[in-house]
Order: C-alpha cells, then structure tokens, then sequence
C-alpha cells in the first residue's frame, strides 16, 4: 500500500499566497535495493521550554503513556521515546546556541566561536554521497537586542560548524528549494563551467588575500574559506552527481519547481520549510536537517491557535491557569507539527523500513520550565528507529545529572560515530536509551 | 579653566601616593570580603554583580563601569542593603581607595587602541556599496536577512559580522544580479502601458481586492513602473505594489483628481506577477492607532470549520490524461476552497444578520475569476485560462458571479465590519512599466558600455570599478584572477557581454570587496590612510568611500588637520549621510520594535527621531537639542496624533512648538510606543529605556520568577499605584527606585505615544511627578526635561559619546578606552556641545586611527 502514497497534495508547496508549480510524483521504478537505505538525522527546536509536567510521560511498550502535550504524538506512540532527567545550563541564549553541541559556554566571555554541533559531525560523515551535506531551516528571524550581556542575535541557530561559527538557518522557502534542488532545474549544468572560473578566481583572491591579514583575522577568513568551499562542492556535485550506494525507491518529480515568496499564515510556512525537509531526505539530496520553530526567546505569535499568543511571553506564565494554557497549546503544537513530518517520513516505503524508521528525529527544547528559566529535566523525545538503532516506544529516566550533551555523544554513536568526548561535557554513552 | 586642571591633576597624584597599593590587600579587601560577598559570590551573583574575584587594581580598572557602581551603592549607603551595615571607618576607607583608582586613574598609562576585527560588510553596507562601485542607484531590495545587533549594540559590531556556511552562495546570487542590472544599460529602451477598467471607466478596487498581471520582463535592472489612481470619494485610501509576491511599494492616495504615481523598482527578467492590491495599512490613515478586526474568534473559527467541506471541480474526461488541466484543476479547485471560505463567512454571517437576497453564495464564486496568478504559472494567455474556467463552471454562472460580485461584496463588507477605519475604493486607470530606467542621482554608465568591446576596455572597466570596490589602490596580483574569468568566458562564449558580466561578478564576491580589512599596521600602530578614509566612510556613510577620499589617502592629505576638517563637512553635507542618521538613531534608541500601528505611520515614528539627530548635526547644532528642542518633526498624520494643529499634507515637516509637551526624543510616539506593552503603559520599561539609553548605565536582569502587574490593567488602581505597592518590596525597590521615577515621568503619553489626561479603563487622573530617592522633584514633563538639562547634561553627553565612538569603530568599547571617551567628552564641552566637533574629536582620537593586537592585560 505504502508504494502509492504520495505527499499529502493539500499540504505540499501548496500554502496560500505561495505560487508553486505543484511536483508530479512519479513512481521512477526500483533504484538499487540491495544496499541499505541511509540514516537519516533531523532536529526540530523548538524556544522557551515547556510548563513543569506537560512532557512528564511514564512506562514503556503497552504501558507507555505521553505526558500532556506530547499527545499529538500518541498514534506514532511506538515510534517515539522520551528522554527524562537530562540537564543542560546556559540561560536563554546560550541553551539554544549550545543545543546540538552540548558546550558549556564559561559566564562573562565573548561569543564569537562555539564548538561544532553534532549534525555537522553526522553530516561530515556523508558528505560524499549527499548533494547537500546538511539542511539548516527557520522560521524566525535574529533578534535585535540584548538579554544581559549577551546580544539575542547569537540564540539564532543551534548549529556549529566545525570551525565553531554560527551557520544561520535559512527563513526562505524558495532559496532552501533552490539550494536543495536548484541544481536540478533544466539548463543548471549548462553555466557551470563558467560559474566555477568565477569560483575558483574568488579562491585566487582570497588566498592571496589571507596571507595578508593578521593572525587575529585568521578566523574569519576561515569562515569565508568554508562558505566558498560549500559553493565550490555544490558546484562539483552538481557537475559529478555523488555516486551512491542507495538510491530511492520512489521519488518525487521535481521539474519546472519553483516557490516563490513567503507563505501567508505561520501554520502554512512551518508546513512549508517541514515539506521541504521531508523532500530534502526522501529524494536523498541532504541526510541531516534542522529546524528552529523560533529562536531563542521567540517572539513568534501564536494568535493563530486559539489560545496562543506570544510565546516568551506565554512562557512566563506567572502561574496563572491562562497563560499555560496559552504555553502548552503552543508546545502541543511543536508536537503536532513534528508527528506531521513524522507521518509522512513513516508513509515513504524504503523497502527496508519506511523512511522514519531510517531516521533518528530529535525534538526538544534547551530550557526545562520557561517561566524560571530552569535548566534541570528538559523537554526531549527522540523518535524513529535510526536504521533498526534504536528501540523506542517507551519513557526513560537518566539518573545521576546527567547532561544533554551525553545524549548528543549517544546520538553520534547510533550514528556509528564512536568518539568517547563531546567537548568536554559528553563524557558517557547513555545506556538507558538502548 | 587650564589652572583648574593642574591643580587637579596634582591633587590626584598626591592621593595617588596617599594610598599604598599593598594597603589594599590588608584594609579593602576584607570589607569587600566580609560585607559584599554573600550576595556577590559566584554561587549567587545578586544583579548578576561578582565581586569575588581577584581584586587588583588592574582588575577594577578593567571592569570599570561595573565598580564605578559598586562605589555609587556603597556611598549612598544603599549598599549592603541589610545587617551587617558597613560601619563609617571601613566605608570611608572603600569609597577613598575605590574612588582614587577610578576616578583618579592615570590613563597615560594606558595605550592600547583595541582591534577592530575583519568582518563581513553589515547588509545595508553591502548594498550601498554595490550601488555606489557601480555609482546606480538600484533600489533593490536586500536578499539578506536583518543584520542583528552585535555586543557593541549596532549592527556593525564587526565581531558579529562573520559569513555563514550558505553566505557565499546568496553573494553569488545577487552579485548576478547586479551584474545583469549593470549591463542592461546598454539595452535599448522598453516599456508597457496597461490600461485598466472599461473605456473611460476605471477598474475598482476595493478591500481584499487587487489587480493581478502577468508580465514577461525583458531584462534583470530596474524599471519605472507608473500607478495611474484616483481616490474614489474624498477619504484617503491606498495601495500596495507587490512584484513576485513581494511587496514592492506603498502609496497612500487622496484627493479626488487622478494622479500619476511613479516609482522605481528592480524586477528580474522573465515572467513576473504584478498584483496592484487595495491597501489600508499603506494608507496615511491614523484613527486610534490600530487596525482592528471586529470579527470575533469564533465566527472565524466557524468558517474556516464550514470551509472545509468545499467541492472539487473535476476535470472533464477527455482532458483526464492532459498535464496541463490537470494543473489548471488543481489550481481551480484550490481558488474554490479558497471563495468557499468567502462563501461561507458570508453564510455564517447570514445566519447572525439576515439579508433579503439569497444570491450571496455567488458572491464566494465570483472569486473563482481571480485565477489570473495561474496565467503565469502556466504560461497560459488570460483568455484561455478564462475559457478553461468557463469551461469548468459553466458560463453563465461566471457572468452572473461578476455582476453578483460587486452588489454583494458591499453588503458583506458592511456586515463584517472589517475594520473600524474602512477605507473607501480606490479607482485604477492604468499602470506601466518602463526600462532601463536611471534614477536622478545615478551616474550614466554609458560611457562605460559604449566603449569599443575589446579586452582593454574589460579591463580599464574592472580596474576603474576594483578601486572603488577594494577601497585602495589595486595591485596585479589582485586583478589578475578576474581578469582571467573575463578570458575564459570570453573563450568559451566568444562573448565580450556574458565576459564582462562574469568578471564583475568575480568582482563583487571577491573577499577584497565583501570582507571590510582592518590590518595591523607594518610598523606602530597607526593604520594606513586608505583604511582611515575606509573606515570614515562606512562610519558617515555606510559605504565605500568615494573618488575625492581615495584621492585624499593616495596623497596623504587626509592626515592634515584642515583637509580631514574639509572632508568631514562634505561627508555630512551629503546625502549619504542619512544612511548614518537612520542606522545610528534606530539601532542606538532601539525602536525598530515599534508595533500595533499602520505601516505609514511606523515610518513616520522611525523618521521623527531621525530628522532630529539629522538636523542637529547638519546644521552644527548643539547636541542636547536631542533632550529639549523647541521644535520637531511631523506630517498632517502625526501632528494629528499628537494633538498638534495646522499641519498639512504627507510629507515630514519642521514643526514649531507652542508647549513643551512634544520636542526631543523622549516625546516621540516611537520610543513611547516602543517602550510600552501592547495594552498599557510600562513605566518600568520607559524608566529602563532612559537609564540605559539615554544616560548609558548598565542595569542587571530582572530576576526570574518576578510577579508581574497583567498586560492589560483591568484594576481600579492606576498602573502607577499598582507599581509603586510593588515598590514597597524591599528586594525590588533597589533597582526600581532607579528606574521606575524616570517611567513615572513619562505617564501623559500612552501606550502608542498620544497625551493623555487620564488613564483609559479606570480614568483616573494621570500622576506623572517624579519623585527621585535623592529627593529631586519634577512634575510634568517640561520640568522633568529641565531637570535632565540641569542635571544630566554629563551622563547624556559621555552616552552620545560612547555611543558614536562604538559606532565609529564596530566594536564594543572597552576598559581601555576610557582615555579617548575623556578626551572626546573634552573637546565636546569645549566647543559648546556642538555636533561637529563631536564628529571630528571621534575620528581622530587614538583607537580610530590606531589598530594593535588586543592585550588581555595593561
């Protein structure tokens, strides 16, 4: 049955305002089925935490019951676990900049470098085969300002390269398509020969460039140096399509495709940028994606669902029954939005497994209670199998505060990435999670 | 005035001596231990204050401002709050050692300029960079996200400004783009004229409605597209210009003449989807501030609950197998689902208000002949689309929507009562398009592309546009790899066009171009002059600098006193420097948050504050005029707001004032707005804004887990009393008496910045006196900008001076600074306050032309 299912038509690059040339999909026959279909890495953050108990979920396998918000997530119940107990510190901005690397980041420094996040470390892994190595998507832009001493605008991604710089999400729809599958748009091959003189003309004058600079500027150049490097490999891999070990079973036709603007209502965009994950891993032209819902201390609205509002604001409840009313209408959101991608990936038939069950998706947030800023048991749920990896449908307590970063190390190693550290901070495989 | 100096600065080396540096480790610290630390450890950081670090001098030089407000607390004996109190002797002791280390610090012994690192261009830079290489303005909008605030609290904080994985690949991009725009100079002229509406009657536009068309553009650049409207009865009403879905322009129209509106805009070639759409928040309309929709949650919920049950068209059989209906249905049934929405608002609505008629549903329908987005997608003419339309529903039935459509649409606006300032229609003659179009102050790059089409011209082109782009003299070693794109396009093309358009765009996404350099110099400290008259041109406008500066560095006239003086006057004479007005006022004063108005009138509360730090320093003003003008700026709309007569027309005008209610920053809708809830006034926030903003002090965090007065004061008590019950906590009345008397001050302006006499809700009468805890009263808000004239004048002028100074270097001051801050501030007061010399005593201080590794310690 799974073999004629097609992206919900409704949904798909279809939301209002946004003038899409819809895909036919197109069953395109057998790919090669004798090696085994990818694993795939998606994190979904979402800011502010959640209120206290509203992620509380207990038991395992028929007894297995998710806390209040999570209840979007019930029929995919077998798929999902909950990770309890788990502590990360850094306050507002800096348990989003921190989410995905799990560094501590000292009080009273400068941030201008953090450490590499472990979707780079799972993306590096693939870089061979995947068109893009890794899909980074928002729905927020930075935030002007300060909170303390730190400026806002460094909460705004939870990914690190492995020079330690910030990669900031993409809130375009219709550039993180064109970056997905611009590539494949007819005529895309035809300029690339001129388009890689002029690539490696830039690479001329900016190494001829570093030797001047001082030794402070390094850095910078650093990152100028991997910014035109990705140019220059999305170029080769477009001439050179990586040959890989895996190919698609089914996929969809991706010909005269092209979103333009910005979708009306928030509900349509984050439906949007989550499509454009699930293309992304279905046609296997990226493994590790992630996926801000907002930045940290979001100021998104929810005015949209009844009961919402703004979500830093709601987060500070004060006690009062409205407000977390307000904040976990907003978190059962999150949820929903997460199980919708997460039925669809279930939907697409791999032959070993549909793609969800190829998939490792990590959905959480930083912060434990937003009201206070509580760092202690925060919000997390990893779900599908990670290629027959990971044995969900169940709730697990870590004891002994422990740090998320020990999660993050066991992520890498379900990723067959066996590092023993994680800066410092993840220092022990999770045993709990099985 | 030069005696007073000597006798201080010996004053100062006496107590210098006085104390012995040893003395502290046996006397202050042990206070400073025995006092401060229970709540200044690191275990509790109260006010996120650490005091329990090693103290040395050097150490509380280096955090400075923070210690400067240990003393402050401890002085006046608010500090420790509770037992054990400091007894006098030990505090005597601490204020005498605190107060000769940072007061009476010798900063000569200092000499470090900080380093200002290399740094990717800020968005706004970039863009009037390209614009002024090529010396076209290309009214392009950015394809970059907002640039956030770095540490130094502007967005060119040059430590923030790093390139992102994907950064390149946009750069790329747009460097095509601009490339093309260059180049399509050379095209020869082109233009469309459409004409709207039927004969000499004009198509209608009313709320939700637009006009939509499908243009096939020949050429990337930029265009004049021409608005022919008329307002259709004398109210003011408005439209907006979006192109490919992005909003493009905003005019509000009035007056009952048609008039022609032109404006430029950058279109990208091929298809493109115009849409003219009837706008009320483009519109200079002002009622209470707010758009609001009276529709109830409900009755929205209701339909969007009926609208889901919509019927589907299905494609005819014989086209069953056809690609394109299959597309054109999709799109069709998405237009129903989308008019059955309409369809059944107007049902629910029937239900709440009974109409006569039972033709309503047509009214939902009509909205099925809006498919005219799908004549681009498809490529498919308006008529055939039509047909295809016709053909689905049946013709009558689309003849009898359209007529349905007009009489219906009245009624249901009436019924749904959109919004309480509904706005009347908006008559549409014709619009057009015409191109390459060059805007007035935009240089002719005619003499340019008419050069014979051989490599030399290539490269005198590259060479002549490198030299603004790269900011310096260019080498060979630089020009070369462009060039060489220029050949081998030039190779495989054969070309000199495509060529010429691949090395631009090697050009412009040369690191030399995007990363702005800040070398250490060769040998001392002293940076070279091309990089002072770089680093002069993005502080006074944020662009590339022009011919005359590079010219004044390559022949080092820049370093002479009187060329530097010249050369300033003209940077500020010109237009350019709005760029710097509008980034500096916006980023420093924080109010890009104004919410919960029109788009037109954000654009007036952004431009108030603006054209007021403009005029003080064009005009060689005196820099608290910022605090107390008499006069200010508004249009008819915001006159109207803030309750000020006589003022005509849309555009921002120099207004006298009668009264001190309104003039300087502090009684602008646009801070006032920006420093409020969206329901009530903060005072809070407002006292916030003013310590931290105005006067430069560091307030900590508000600790979590703080009761809060609600969003909306629904209480009997004015938000005033409510706060200052919350006062009478001990734990927050530090910090609150602080802040709070400043807010309390500014209690006449509401939330969204109009006077008031009573609070709305309760209508108590409004307390704006300002009590401070050193006693200093104020009562309305002409004595309490009298007191910040009397008063304040120093916290205010070191601000505006720590605030430029940071401005002017991108980076975050530092400890070491502190000279230059004082030697600014004193060249500031000795010129009279005024503007220029604030400008001029910034660029030549010691971290502006000075660059050296950063020392951790002295």
């Amino acid at each position: 049955m799974r073999k004629n299912w097609l992206l919900d038509r409704r949904t798909l690059l279809k939301a209002a305002g946004v003038s899409v040339a819809l895909p036919y999909l197109e069953v395109m026959g057998a790919g090669e089925r004798k090696a085994q279909p990818p694993q795939r890495f998606v994190t979904l953050y979402f800011p502010n935490g959640v209120y206290p108990g509203a992620w509380d979920s207990s038991g395992s396998g028929k007894s297995f019951k998710l806390g209040g918000v999570l209840e979007p997530m019930n029929p995919l119940k077998d798929k999902v676990m909950t990770v309890n107990k788990l502590f990360h510190p850094g306050g507002h901005i800096k348990n989003a900049l921190s989410f995905l690397n799990g560094y501590h980041h000292p009080n009273g420094q400068r941030i201008i470098k953090s450490k590499v996040s472990i979707d780079q470390i799972i993306a590096k892994k693939y870089q061979e085969e995947s068109f893009l190595p890794s899909l980074h998507l928002g729905v927020e832009a930075a935030l002007q300002g300060f909170n303390g001493p730190i400026a806002k605008s460094h909460g705004s991604s939870i990914s690190r390269s492995f020079s330690g710089f910030k990669i900031e999400p993409e809130l375009s729809p219709s550039t993180a398509f064109d970056s997905l599958f611009g590539h494949r748009v007819p005529g895309a091959k035809k300029a690339i020969n001129r388009q890689k003189n002029i690539v490696d003309s830039v690479w001329t004058q900016a190494k001829y460039m570093n030797k001047k600079v001082s030794k402070n500027d390094k850095s910078k150049m650093a990152q100028y140096f991997e910014s035109l490097r990705s140019v220059e490999l999305k170029l080769n891999k477009t001439l050179n399509p990586p040959k890989k070990s895996w190919y698609p079973k089914s996929e969809p036709k991706l010909e005269d495709y092209k979103i333009t603007g910005q979708p009306n209502g928030h509900e349509e965009y984050v439906k949007l940028m989550l499509d454009l994950i699930l293309l992304g891993l279905w046609t296997d032209t990226t493994r590790v994606a992630t996926m801000m819902y907002g930045v940290s201390i979001s100021q998104l609205n929810y005015n949209f669902l009844k009961g919402g509002g703004n979500h830093h604001a709601k987060s500070h409840h004060r006690g009062e029954q409205k407000g977390i009313d307000a904040y976990n209408n907003i978190s059962r959101w999150f949820v929903k939005m997460t199980y919708e991608l997460m039925k669809k990936m279930d939907e697409v038939d791999e032959g070993n497994g549909s793609m969800l069950d190829n998939s490792l998706i990590l959905l959480g947030s930083g912060l434990s209670d937003g009201n206070i800023h509580d760092m202690k048991n925060i919000p997390l749920l990893i779900g599908g199998g990670a290629g027959g990896k990971l044995k969900t449908g169940k709730s697990v307590n870590i004891s002994g505060d422990r740090k998320l970063a020990d999660l993050l190390l066991t992520i890498l190693h379900k990723f067959d990435i066996k590092q023993q550290d994680l800066h410092g901070h993840g220092t022990k495989v999770l045993s709990e999670i099985g | 005035m030069k005696l007073h100096l000597h006798i201080l600065v010996i004053l100062s080396l006496c107590f210098i001596q006085s104390i012995d540096a040893a003395s502290f480790e046996s006397t202050v610290k042990p206070i400073i231990e025995k006092y401060c630390y229970k709540c200044h450890d690191e275990d509790v950081q109260k006010g996120d204050l650490r005091l329990d670090q090693v103290l040395t001098e050097d150490h509380v030089i280096q955090h400075r401002k923070e210690w400067l407000r240990v003393l402050e607390q401890i002085k006046s004996k608010e500090m420790p709050p509770k037992k054990p109190y400091l007894p006098q002797a030990d505090l005597d002791r601490v204020v005498r050692w605190l107060d000769s280390t940072l007061n009476n610090y010798d900063w000569s012994k200092i000499k470090n300029p900080g380093y200002v690192s290399l740094a990717r261009l800020t968005n706004k830079e970039y863009t009037n960079s390209v614009e002024d290489v090529f010396r076209i303005d290309f009214h392009k909008k950015s394809a970059f996200i907002k640039d956030a605030e770095g540490d130094s609290g502007f967005t060119n904080d040059r430590d923030n400004l790093g390139m992102s994985i994907s950064s390149l690949n946009k750069y790329f991009g747009e460097a095509s783009r601009y490339a093309d725009a260059f180049l399509s100079y050379k095209n020869k002229p082109w233009s469309k004229t459409f004409k709207l509406g039927k004969g000499d009657k004009p198509a209608m536009l009313r709320n939700n409605k637009s006009h939509t068309e499908a243009i096939e553009f020949p050429f990337t650049g930029v265009y004049k597209m021409t608005v022919n409207a008329q307002a259709s009865r004398k109210n003011v009403t408005g439209f907006m210009v979006m192109i490919n879905n992005v909003a493009v322009y905003h005019q509000s129209v009035a007056g009952e003449k048609a008039q022609t509106y032109e404006f430029p805009v950058f279109v990208e070639k091929g298809a493109g989807t115009v849409v003219i759409h009837f706008s009320k928040t483009s519109a200079a309309i002002y009622n209470d501030g707010r758009i609001q929709h009276k529709v109830k949650g409900e009755t929205i919920r209701e339909i969007s609950k009926a609208a889901r049950a919509y019927p589907r068209m299905e494609i005819p059989a014989k086209h069953k197998g056809n690609k394109n209906y299959q597309v054109a249905y999709r799109e069709i049934n998405q237009k129903i689902q989308k008019a059955y929405r309409g369809i059944m608002a107007v049902d629910v609505l029937l239900k709440q208000n009974p109409l006569p008629d039972d033709r309503s549903q047509l009214y939902g329908l009509s909205r099925v002949l809006e498919c005219k987005k799908a004549e681009v997608i498809f490529k498919k003419s308006g008529k055939e689309m039509r047909k295809m339309i016709a053909d689905a529903i049946g013709r009558d039935l689309v003849k009898e929507c359209s007529k349905a459509s007009d009489r219906y649409y009245e009624k249901f606006n009436k019924l749904y009562g959109q919004d309480n300032d509904s706005l009347d229609p908006l008559n549409l003659y014709s619009f057009s398009f015409s191109g390459p179009f060059l805007s007035e102050n935009s240089q002719d790059p005619k003499k340019y592309l008419s050069m014979p089409k051989t490599r030399k011209s290539a490269e005198t082109i590259i060479r002549y546009l490198a030299i603004r782009a790269f900011r310096k003299k260019v080498t060979n070693a630089e020009l070369t790899p462009i060039l060489k794109v220029y050949d081998l396009t030039f190779k495989e093309t054969r070309s000199y066009d495509v060529a010429l358009r691949d090395s631009l765009i090697s050009l412009l996404t040369s690191p030399n171009f995007l990363l702005l350099r800040n070398d250490l110099p060769e040998k001392g400290t002293e940076i070279d002059d091309f990089q002072k008259v770089s680093r002069l041109s993005y502080f006074l406008w944020q662009t590339v600098p022009d011919v005359t500066l590079l010219r004044a560095a390559h022949t080092a006239k820049i370093n002479d006193p009187k060329v530097l003086r010249q050369q300033l006057q003209r940077m500020i004479n010109s237009d350019k420097f709005d760029s710097f007005c509008r980034s500096f006022t916006h980023e420093w004063l924080n109010i890009n948050g104004v919410t919960g108005v029109s788009r037109y009138i954000k654009e007036q509360l952004l431009k108030e504050p603006e054209l007021l730090f403009r005029k003080i320093f064009k005009e060689n003003r005196n820099i608290f005029e910022l605090i107390d003008p008499n006069y200010t700026f508004l249009n008819q709309t915001l006159a109207k707001k803030y309750g000020i007569t006589g003022v005509k027309g849309d555009e921002m005008r120099l207004v006298k004032l009668r009264d001190k209610r309104r003039g300087g920053l502090l009684t602008m809708g646009g801070i006032l707005n920006s420093t409020s809830l969206p329901e009530r006034t903060s005072p809070v926030i407002r006292g916030a804004w003013i310590v931290e903003t105005i006067f430069g002090e560091e307030l900590p965090l508000p600790p979590d887990d703080v009761p809060e007065i609600p969003a909306k004061n629904k209480s009997p008590k004015t938000v005033r009393q409510i706060l200052e019950r919350h006062r009478e906590n001990a734990s927050c009345a530090g910090c609150h008496s602080r802040i709070d008397p400043y807010g309390f001050a500014l209690e006449n302006y509401d939330q969204i910045g109009r006077w008031r006499e009573k609070e709305e809700g309760n209508h108590k009468p409004i307390d704006s006196s300002m009590i401070l805890k050193t006693g200093q009263k104020t009562k309305t808000v002409a004595e309490f900008k009298s007191y910040l004239m009397k008063y304040k004048k120093d916290e205010i002028r070191r601000n505006l001076v720590e605030r430029v100074l940071a401005f002017a270097l991108g980076r975050k001051l530092q400890y070491y600074d502190e000279p230059a801050i004082q030697k600014i501030i004193a060249k500031v007061k000795a010129s009279g306050d005024k503007s220029f010399f604030l400008i001029e005593a910034v660029v030549q201080s010691y971290p502006f032309l000075n660059q050296q590794l950063q020392k951790e310690n002295l």
